[in-house]
């Protein structure tokens, strides 16, 4: 067995160091310290306080709670509006995500260089994301309403067409709730965009000029492939904002018609707060967690491949 | 690579972070409207809610702190009657606060479980099994019934039943509220009929209702080149699920679920049938709007004669009284069958007053002063349009004056049923109500396998320990 063979100086001599160190160290400790403090009470410990609510049958007004394991999950695997609302929300994002990033890039592209008026539109386009998504609710029905929407009022009294039931048809209101998403978040999408494409040499989009290529070859081959990190970036916070859509269609549809437009969230806050089932809500919020992860990981595998720092 | 980790790492807790957020906390409120409210339509048609009221009435160092969701035009009318409460005990003063329901579900029971409950709440006798079961409420037989300040047996029936849980009597019903027939007598002479004459079935109604609906240019869903897109005139309204469903699944001698509260009979081939009524007064026959999110509201339809048969709460009472034009040619009346047989019957629920769980002894003594007062002075909650809660108030000349509230009295007590009683009330009402939603979504909807799926989704609840 290995024994500490350091004489009483040399000892000395190391907790002096180390002190020293700590005495240098602490000012960053207490820098970080009300920050970790908050974060840890209302970060940190609510999430180990899900965990541990999601293996009980808990009841709020209860002191003993019951321990069921693993049966909230074991439930979740079998409760197919869980499973409808999480393929909602799947579609929603993967919509919401493709517009943004296509539409966010085509405008970026557009307004990257400066022109008469360029600032004006960055910040028109911009501008929606700045709305409360309260606000954005109302707007939405306003537009999308069968009876009184403007949309439909040009549709039936411009092109003659008839009344689409935008929100009434299972098929159409998650794409008409994306299209409301994106207009009220590609603004943000497209300046981190704006604000990559800067960050790219100008010299390589000379040399490529030198050599003939084209505006869509010198998109393809070096604003696309340079732009990659910023990619990763939009993509994955999109993600992660998007896969939580609540109020959109808490605020737009009720989650209708039938369960044709409610969120994962959605039916996680209605679980807790209006059958009161916190445990089993609990899990879902795991559940949810656990996959927003799994995702990320898979996405950032995926975009490293073809990212060039 | 130094890098690529640092950038997953962070990720990873910004993906966890977020999702301990759980979406957050609502921007807006819901869908759903209180049955009290004045603007309680459709479930699947969201408006903007308003934002908490608060009213202290009377000054003192101690208040009653009284919680509710009466937000809607009767709210006015509540704060009258809180403030001749006051005027009546100068010795008590009250703070009042009104939220949208679905705020005040989330508030009640935190507070209850952070031992800082209000001295009393009001919500809906629908809802009290479930807060029992949770342990939300005291039980009010010994508060308010067995010393002998109120009469059970002056309440409805019905309603008693619906709020007494394990034998235990939990709440005070404050009145009695639900769907009444609102019709405009109007349009009726203007389409060639008898407004005194009301259809008696199924059968004769969609006879009637094809006489009222027009489009545009005049014409009748029964008429060649009927414009179905531009309806000037509905003969009748897809109102507010949360009534109109159960009662039209009674009147067909369906339910959600069965007497016993062991069964769900959501589809069964009564209650199918009564959904299937729905969707042929809206996609067959043309005479009612389609049941999509967003429609308009029936009250804009109606104060504008666009609309002949309103299928509306009692406290359309205070709709009516903002908009004489529209009351001077209206008539109310039993809510009329659909029913082939011509059975009826008709949903009413009760906004109830109860005692939180955690209330001290001089809240409750407050809380049972205010209790007294609000159920013996219901003839001027009547005003509001919803029916006192004791028979005898009901009775009483001031209350009969009033067309709408005695014709509901009347109705609830003869042909008025309650929800049942369920400890998951709420759960089972939203998957019903989504199955209907998905039943009358769009004309080509499975209605049979749209309440197939409900019924399978409430019995799941059903079968739960």
């Amino acid at each position: 067995m290995a024994t500490s063979t350091l004489s009483p100086s040399r000892t000395a001599a190391t907790q002096n160091q180390y002190w020293k160190r700590l005495r240098k160290q602490l000012p960053n400790y207490l820098f970080i310290l009300p920050h970790f403090f908050f974060f840890s009470v209302f970060l940190l410990y609510p999430i180990f306080r899900g965990l541990q609510i999601s293996l009980y049958d808990w009841k709020i007004m209860l002191k003993d709670q019951a321990f069921i394991g693993l049966a909230n999950y074991q439930a979740l695997l079998q409760d197919k509006i869980f499973w409808q609302t999480l393929s909602n929300t799947a579609y929603f994002t993967v919509l919401t995500v493709i517009m943004n990033v296509l539409l966010a890039l085509f405008v970026a592209t557009g307004l990257k260089h400066p022109f008469i008026g360029s600032n004006f539109l960055r910040v028109l386009f911009y501008a929606p994301g700045i709305l409360s998504v309260s606000v954005l609710g109302i707007i939405g029905i306003r537009v999308w309403d069968t009876q009184i929407g403007i949309l439909n009022y040009f549709i039936t009294t411009m092109l003659g067409g008839p009344r689409i039931a935008w929100l009434g048809n299972p098929d159409m209101v998650i794409p008409a709730l994306a299209v409301t998403t994106v207009w009220w978040t590609f603004g943000f999408a497209m300046l981190v965009f704006i604000a990559g494409m800067h960050n790219i040499p100008e010299p390589l989009y000379e040399a490529a000029k030198i050599d003939g290529a084209g505006p869509l070859q010198t998109f393809r081959h070096i604003t696309l492939p340079l732009l990659m990190p910023t990619m990763l970036f939009v993509v994955v916070t999109q993600f992660i904002a998007h896969m939580q859509v609540f109020a959109q269609p808490y605020i737009i549809t009720g989650g209708g018609p039938g369960n044709a437009s409610r969120s994962a969230t959605m039916y996680l806050y209605e679980t807790a707060w209006k059958f009161f089932r916190f445990g089993y809500a609990s899990s879902i919020s795991v559940v949810l967690a656990l996959i927003m992860i799994v995702v990320t990981v898979i996405l950032f595998t995926l975009m490293r491949r073809r990212t060039e720092y | 690579m130094r890098k690529f980790s640092f950038g997953l790492t962070l990720v990873l807790v910004m993906a966890l972070l977020l999702a301990a957020c759980g979406g957050g906390a609502p921007a807006a409120a819901p869908a759903e409207q209180g049955a009290g409210d004045a603007a309680a339509v459709d479930a699947s048609a969201p408006t903007p809610e308003p934002t908490p009221v608060v009213n202290n009435f009377g000054e003192c160092s101690d208040p009653l702190v009284l919680w509710h969701g009466l937000t809607g035009s009767d709210g006015a009318v509540f704060a009258e009657l809180l403030q001749q409460f006051v005027d009546a005990n100068p010795d008590l003063c009250l703070n009042s606060e009104g939220y949208p329901w679905d705020i005040f579900f989330q508030k009640y029971p935190t507070a209850v479980a952070a031992g800082t409950p209000p001295d009393m709440v009001i919500f809906h006798a629908a809802e009290v099994n479930q807060m029992a079961s949770e342990g939300l409420m005291m039980p009010m037989d010994d508060i308010i019934f067995n010393d002998g300040t109120l009469n059970k047996s002056d309440f409805n029936e019905n309603l008693i039943n619906a709020i007494t849980v394990n034998g235990q009597t939990m709440a005070v019903p404050f009145d009695n509220h639900g769907w009444l027939l609102w019709y405009n007598t109007k349009l009726m002479e203007e389409a060639g009929l008898d407004p005194n004459v009301l259809p008696k079935n199924g059968a004769e109604f969609i006879e009637v209702a094809q006489k009222l609906t027009k489009d545009v240019n005049g014409r009748h869903p029964n008429e060649e080149g009927f414009d179905k897109d531009n309806v000037d005139v509905w003969a009748i309204d897809y109102t507010w699920p949360r009534y109109t469903i159960p009662t039209t699944l009674w009147q067909f001698g369906g339910g959600v679920v069965s007497e016993d509260g062991k069964t769900a009979i959501l589809d069964s081939p009564e209650s199918i049938a009564a959904v299937q009524y729905w969707h042929d007064l809206m996609y067959k026959y043309y005479v009612a709007p389609p049941a999509i999110p967003g429609k308009m509201w029936a009250g804009d339809l109606y104060k504008n004669n666009k609309l002949v048969f309103m299928w509306e709460g009692t406290w359309t009472g205070g709709f009516m009284r903002d908009n004489p034009d529209i009351a001077a040619v209206t008539k109310t009346a039993y809510i009329n069958s659909l029913a082939p047989d011509g059975k009826q019957a008709v949903k009413f629920d009760s906004h109830i007053m109860s005692i939180p769980t955690g209330v001290d002894e001089d809240g409750i003594a407050k809380a049972k002063r205010l209790m007294t007062f609000l159920v013996e002075n219901g003839a001027y909650w009547a005003t509001s349009g919803q029916v006192p809660a004791l028979k005898s108030v009901q009775a009483l000349p001031e209350v009969q004056a009033i067309e709408s509230v005695a014709t509901a009295a009347r109705q609830f007590n003869e042909i008025g049923r309650t929800d049942l009683a369920h400890k998951s009330f709420i759960e089972i009402q939203t998957a019903w109500e989504t199955a209907v939603g998905n039943a009358l979504a769009s004309p080509t909807s499975d209605v049979a396998a749209a309440l197939k799926a409900g019924a399978e989704q409430v019995q799941a609840i059903l079968n739960r320990p």
